[in-house]
């Protein structure tokens, strides 16, 4: 191919937002102020921030962290300062840089998840994702995001309510996840992203004593990403709706197996924990993979997957 | 809109293995070698750390060590071998690769110390960030007195007694010094001779540190504290690492990392272990 060396185009669509390349940061795993003293926040597609609840929470006891084989467990507990503590001081930070910021929104309730949508709708915020893996303390606790009737309510009422574009993001600990994903589109969910963290344990054998102090812990990282690609893999193909695909992405390669996979625009997630850098890392590393390959658009390397499935 | 260099100030280095020793049974000291210690040394401060990311990628998360001391153009931490990511830097030889973070965390706050005396109490593996803490107050002027605590063989005593006025030493068997903890050898060491200084330092066990604050609350000593919790990223993005600091009337989580490690003893919510 003559242009085989020539850059390629990484822009994207993501519910009608356009990134300048489909790299974002994975919600909880990105401090703007930190994470931007060891790369310039400029290069990112998107900035998804941390989980942001209509109060402050004070999160989880320690310790909130295990390491596990090729990943870890987290039970932070979604520690955050309240919407309006964002909105003051998190926003102004975040609209020095260029990419478009999509905030993570956490509630206990319907009307808490709402609360948040509301008073992000008139903010510089370009799009919401919205984590229904929380549990929803009026329904004994059960995750909003394993149930498909109450994942759905939770998008209707988001949606009604919002002035943004929602992406509502999915809980992978369930049996079909293909079956939460379309009762969320026909809700009117404008994407969806995938995966969050999947339930785990870790038991410190040599105390006899459970490792995290709340118990259980979500695992990411490296570990969970044939799990993830699997999800979004399927999630592609049951719905219409854009999909932002995430879990365990650490190189670029990584990435284009879930843009492969049909996924419009990925998230870097436990990856910048164990390197800070690696955002702008797999950036780097999804170019020269595609300069490699010769594809000049995301679009056509999702082609080429699809011609190489034979459909 | 802003440029990158206002902003980007901490980076991921690699440096070589200059040499590494065995202080005793399972304490290492490991020496290393880079250009960019110039701009570490420049910019560090007593009682912040380095992470070390491993080689085997099954250990995924950052170790965070304290930075021991800056000398002769070496970057020295001192290390205990407690697990997978440790023993694997206890096999590293003369010339390897090591990758290592900025300096990260707050140090102590030394604004306090302008003049007088200090009193510096490690246990084990906190006493390395404590060597570093006594050579800036050293070249300040300020005269410290170390109290440090181990369970059997002592080590970094000879680099302390070098700089510090005075060290006393413990070991909970007795096979050094005196049989018992720090605190107690700093109670027995009031009664006899009069406990006096400007300000307490302190790294160690949380047990430890929890029964010097008592102590050092009793006699109205300011101490400042180097805690340790369990971390996700060392650099603030996570908050893996919460601990429990009162602030203005509550309880807030913060972040051992980026907000400490070293705190304020009286601010520090110690829960029963
Ligand atoms: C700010 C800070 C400074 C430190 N400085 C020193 C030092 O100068 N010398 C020294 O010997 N040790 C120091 N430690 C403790 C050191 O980080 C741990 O001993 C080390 O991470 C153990 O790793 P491992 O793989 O050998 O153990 P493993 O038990 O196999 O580690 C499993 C996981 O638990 C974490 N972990 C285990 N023990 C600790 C601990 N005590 N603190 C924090 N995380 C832990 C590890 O980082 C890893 O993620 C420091 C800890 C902190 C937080
Ligand atoms: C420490 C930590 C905190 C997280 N916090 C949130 C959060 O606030 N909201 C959310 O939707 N997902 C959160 N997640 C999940 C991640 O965004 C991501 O879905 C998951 O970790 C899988 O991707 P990864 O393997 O690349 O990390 C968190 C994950 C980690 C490790």
């Amino acid at each position: 191919m003559q242009n085989k060396r020539k850059e390629p185009d990484l822009t994207v669509d993501l519910a009608g937002i356009w990134l300048k390349n489909p790299i974002t940061t994975a919600s909880g795993t990105f401090s703007p102020r930190d994470s931007g003293q060891f790369y310039d926040l400029n290069q990112l597609g998107a900035m998804i921030t941390k989980g942001i609840a209509p109060e402050p929470w004070e999160g989880n006891p320690s310790p909130r962290i295990a390491e596990t084989y090729g990943g870890m467990l987290n039970a932070v507990g979604l520690q955050n300062p309240g919407v309006e503590a964002y909105i003051r001081e998190e926003l102004p930070y975040l609209e020095q840089f260029s990419p478009p910021v999509i905030a993570n929104v956490v509630g206990r309730t319907v009307e808490d998840y709402c609360r948040v949508a509301e008073a992000l709708s008139d903010t510089s915020v370009a799009m919401l994702e919205v984590n229904i893996s929380c549990p929803n303390v009026k329904a004994g606790g059960i995750g909003f995001g394993t149930d498909p009737a109450m994942a759905a309510l939770v998008t209707r009422e988001v949606k009604r309510i919002s002035k943004k574009p929602v992406l509502i993001k999915l809980s992978p600990n369930v049996t079909d996840i293909t079956e939460i994903a379309r009762a969320v589109e026909s809700e009117g969910a404008d994407g969806i992203s995938l995966i969050n963290t999947l339930l785990g344990m870790s038991i410190d054998a040599r105390r006899a004593k459970i490792l995290l102090a709340n118990g259980t812990g979500g695992l990411s990282g490296p570990a969970i990403k044939p799990v993830a690609l699997r999800m979004v893999y399927q999630v592609c193909r049951a719905v219409q709706i854009p999909v932002l695909g995430l879990g365990g992405i650490r190189t670029g390669e990584d990435a284009a197996e879930f843009l492969m996979a049909g996924a419009s625009a990925v998230s870097v997630g436990t990856a910048a924990l164990f390197n800070p850098l690696a955002p702008i890392e797999i950036l780097q590393e999804l170019k020269e993979f595609m300069m490699e390959m010769g594809y000049r658009t995301i679009a056509e390397m999702r082609q080429a997957f699809q011609e190489g499935q034979g459909k | 809109m802003c440029r990158d260099k206002e902003w980007v100030q901490k980076s991921l280095v690699t440096g070589r293995v200059a040499g590494q020793e065995r202080l005793t049974g399972d304490v290492y000291r490991i020496r290393i070698q880079g250009d960019f210690l110039e701009d570490f040394s420049r910019e560090v401060k007593p009682g912040q750390f380095v992470n070390v990311y491993m080689k085997d990628r099954s250990t995924l998360l950052p170790r965070p060590v304290s930075i021991c001391r800056i000398q002769s153009g070496q970057l020295e931490l001192v290390y205990r071998v407690v697990g997978k990511g440790t023993r694997e830097m206890a096999g590293y030889h003369r010339g390897d690769a090591i990758r290592l973070s900025s300096p990260l965390g707050n140090g102590f706050d030394l604004s306090c110390c302008q003049s007088g005396s200090a009193l510096l109490v490690g246990g084990g593996v906190g006493i390395p960030p404590l060597l570093q803490l006594a050579g800036e107050l050293n070249n300040r002027g300020i005269r410290s007195m170390a109290v440090l605590g181990f369970q059997r063989e002592p080590f970094l005593i000879q680099e302390m007694e070098k700089i510090c006025d005075k060290v006393l030493v413990a070991t909970e068997d007795g096979s050094f010094g005196f049989a018992g903890n720090v605190v107690q050898l700093i109670e027995k060491e009031g009664q006899e001779k009069g406990l006096a200084a400007d300000q307490v330092f302190s790294c160690g066990p949380k047990p430890m540190l929890k029964a010097l604050a008592d102590l050092c609350r009793e006699r109205e000593l300011p101490l400042q504290v180097s805690l340790e919790e369990r971390m996700g990223c060392g650099y603030g993005a996570c908050v893996g690492c919460a601990v429990d600091i009162k602030q203005d009337g509550k309880i807030q989580r913060k972040a051992v990392c980026k907000d400490g490690p070293v705190f304020l003893a009286e601010e520090v919510f110690w829960h029963a272990e």
